[in-house]
């Protein structure tokens, strides 16, 4: 098991997480949903050592990230965050080269990272200047480039056109064909269904429901997370859940 | 081939910047000789080169004579130390700027912004209105540097929430804390006419009297706190794209952020120490820096230190001989030509044209 949640909790103001347990199966593409506010976010910084838990722990191959450094916990997990602060004037490429920070082997080049994001072409481009899809491919790209085993990724696919969505999800499968193991904060429920291989629904800040997209993405377990009834489209491919009034 | 391509592209851009760090650095030197030779004493150019040729180690005996006296202490006592003490002060000054923007991501902060300007001016107004010789011949300006430090520590342990400091709080309580200490400090000035004098001099920033003795403890200091500073290009980079990412690639941001703090505060308040409060050169260098050069701190720390120290001499020169027979506080030089040339940049900047 690459990632491990046991018994967490965290709280931070009036909000707080509770009897957090979660495993993410190796090579899995896990997907944390819920609506806004449910801890989403929050979850995905504990999982990689950003915030510590009040109790219990994060465990990645056994080892609780709180004993780990941070360059050490940044050699197994990769993130793909959403509160990115645009540095002065740097290039696409030197935003990528920075996730080299902590690398021991260049068994990746910046370049060939971007190549595989399909996005060569920017590398000399001002990050600044770039479009909010081209960003959030140059970060994706930056954590091809980390090289680690377990990507998180915090709403990969949002504020992005057709396109650059299409071409997100791909990259996305196609690490997780390289064997990669991925988590990803998603809110829309069909990209859990389409994308996932295993779901993780909060709500509140507790897990309503966590395992295989089967068996977790049943109109009972979406109307609990999401406080709303949902009906299933037949024959809609991806997008088999709508909400059952419309 | 696309690699060849850009290996290339790659190359000629290392070579670029070597060009221009060579050309920036030239200019420094010649700066640097150019100052010393002006001032309000007119001293013939053969008399300043066979006082320099004098100092030079081992063959300097056999040198020619040629000057006199006076004039050889004027060169080597006021000249020389006044030219270096700007080099070095700017050069903290511009270091500084890029060290705080880089940890708070914020372009419109300068080195000040901490306390390190109001904790300075606390310690010399307490010095100078007790006529305290607690620290010798050079009371003001160790006290002023010790207070220094003390109020950025203050700052920095004030912003601490739930293990962490976040910039958002380290610049608010900076700037709260800023606002206190000048209060106290107005109201030390407001007892006390003979002090409103000197610490108008001080306020404005002065180069003006620097000695040797001085100068060579903060020269070590700017110099060390500079040479730490460029070690940690990577993780102020890295700070540069917000904690969360910074950390989420490996760096220890708390730790960064603290000791990026601790080093440019012991630059920037030594610096303070003996020139008092030069504004502008903290806030606008780094940005000419990282217009020339890029925005990594690779390239950004050492050459906003040169730049900021050309930047420094030539706004002293200015003050030395604008007015006939009148030193200027080289403090109204740098807000005079600080502020246009900051809005220039702006104005560059917002035209999308901050690339290198």
């Amino acid at each position: 098991m690459s990632l491990e949640v046991k018994r967490l909790e965290f709280s931070r103001g009036t909000f707080s997480l509770k009897g957090i347990d979660i495993t993410v199966p190796d090579g899995s593409i896990l997907g944390i949903g819920g609506q806004n506010g449910s801890g989403k976010s929050t979850l995905m910084k504990l999982l990689y050592g950003f915030y510590r838990p009040d109790v219990g722990n994060v465990y990645h191959n056994g080892i609780s990230l709180s004993e780990l450094h941070p360059r050490d916990i940044s050699r197994k997990i990769a993130v793909v965050s959403q509160e990115i602060s645009e540095p002065f004037n740097f290039t696409a490429l030197e935003v990528v080269r920075l996730s080299g920070y902590s690398k021991e082997n260049e068994s990746i080049s910046p370049h060939e990272a971007m190549e595989t994001c399909g996005i060569s072409h920017l590398a000399n481009r001002n990050f600044s200047e770039l479009s909010g899809g081209e960003k959030r491919l140059v970060l994706i790209a930056a954590a091809v480039y980390q090289d680690a085993s377990t990507i998180l990724m915090d709403e990969p696919t949002a504020f992005l056109d057709v396109d650059k969505e299409q071409k997100v999800k791909k990259i996305i499968q196609d690490l997780n064909g390289l064997g990669r193991t991925l988590v990803l904060v998603l809110h829309d429920i069909n990209l859990l269904n389409s994308l996932c291989t295993h779901v993780v629904l909060l709500r509140d800040g507790a897990i309503i429901a966590s395992g295989e997209k089967e068996e977790v993405l049943s109109l009972e377990n979406l109307e609990k997370a999401y406080t709303l009834k949902f009906r299933i489209l037949e024959d809609a491919g991806p997008y088999k859940f709508a909400p059952a009034e419309i | 081939m696309v690699d060849a391509e850009i290996t290339e592209k790659g190359h000629r851009r290392i070579s670029l910047f070597f060009t221009k760090a060579v050309i920036l650095a030239a200019f420094l030197a010649i700066s640097i000789i150019y100052s010393t030779f002006i001032g309000s004493v007119n001293i013939p150019v053969s008399s300043i080169t066979a006082i320099y040729l004098r100092q030079l180690p081992f063959i300097g005996g056999y040198a020619a004579s040629g000057y006199t006296a006076t004039q050889y202490e004027i060169i080597v006592l006021v000249r020389e130390p006044e030219v270096i003490g700007a080099v070095m002060v700017g050069a903290a000054l511009a270091l500084g700027g890029t060290s705080v923007q880089s940890v708070f991501r914020n372009p419109i902060t300068e080195p000040y912004i901490i306390g390190i300007s109001s904790g300075a001016t606390l310690g010399a107004v307490i010095a100078l209105s007790t006529n305290t010789s607690i620290f010798g011949a050079y009371s003001v300006q160790i006290l002023a540097f010790i207070t220094s430090l003390a109020v950025v520590l203050g700052v920095y342990f004030l912003s601490f929430r739930t293990g962490r400091v976040p910039p958002i709080y380290l610049l608010l309580t900076g700037i709260a804390i800023s606002l206190f200490i000048s209060a106290i400090v107005g109201l030390i000035l407001f007892s006390n006419l003979r002090l409103q004098n000197e610490t108008f001099a001080w306020l404005l920033g002065s180069l003006s009297g620097i000695t040797w003795q001085e100068l060579g403890l903060v020269s070590l200091l700017v110099i060390l706190s500079g040479f730490i500073l460029s070690t940690l290009w990577r993780e102020l980079d890295a700070l540069q794209m917000g904690e969360p990412h910074a950390r989420s690639i490996g760096v220890n941001v708390e730790r960064t952020k603290l000791l990026a703090l601790i080093i440019t505060t012991v630059g920037v308040s030594a610096a303070v120490s003996i020139s008092g409060l030069i504004g502008f050169v903290g806030l606008v260098i780094p940005h000419l820096g990282r217009m020339l050069f890029g925005g990594s701190n690779r390239k950004v720390i050492p050459m906003s230190a040169i730049l900021g120290g050309i930047f420094l001499l030539l706004s002293d020169d200015l003050a030395r001989t604008m007015v006939h027979n009148e030193v200027l506080p080289v403090g109204i030089i740098t807000g005079l030509i600080g502020v246009p040339f900051f809005m220039y940049m702006l104005s560059r900047i917002s035209r999308g044209s901050y690339v290198s």
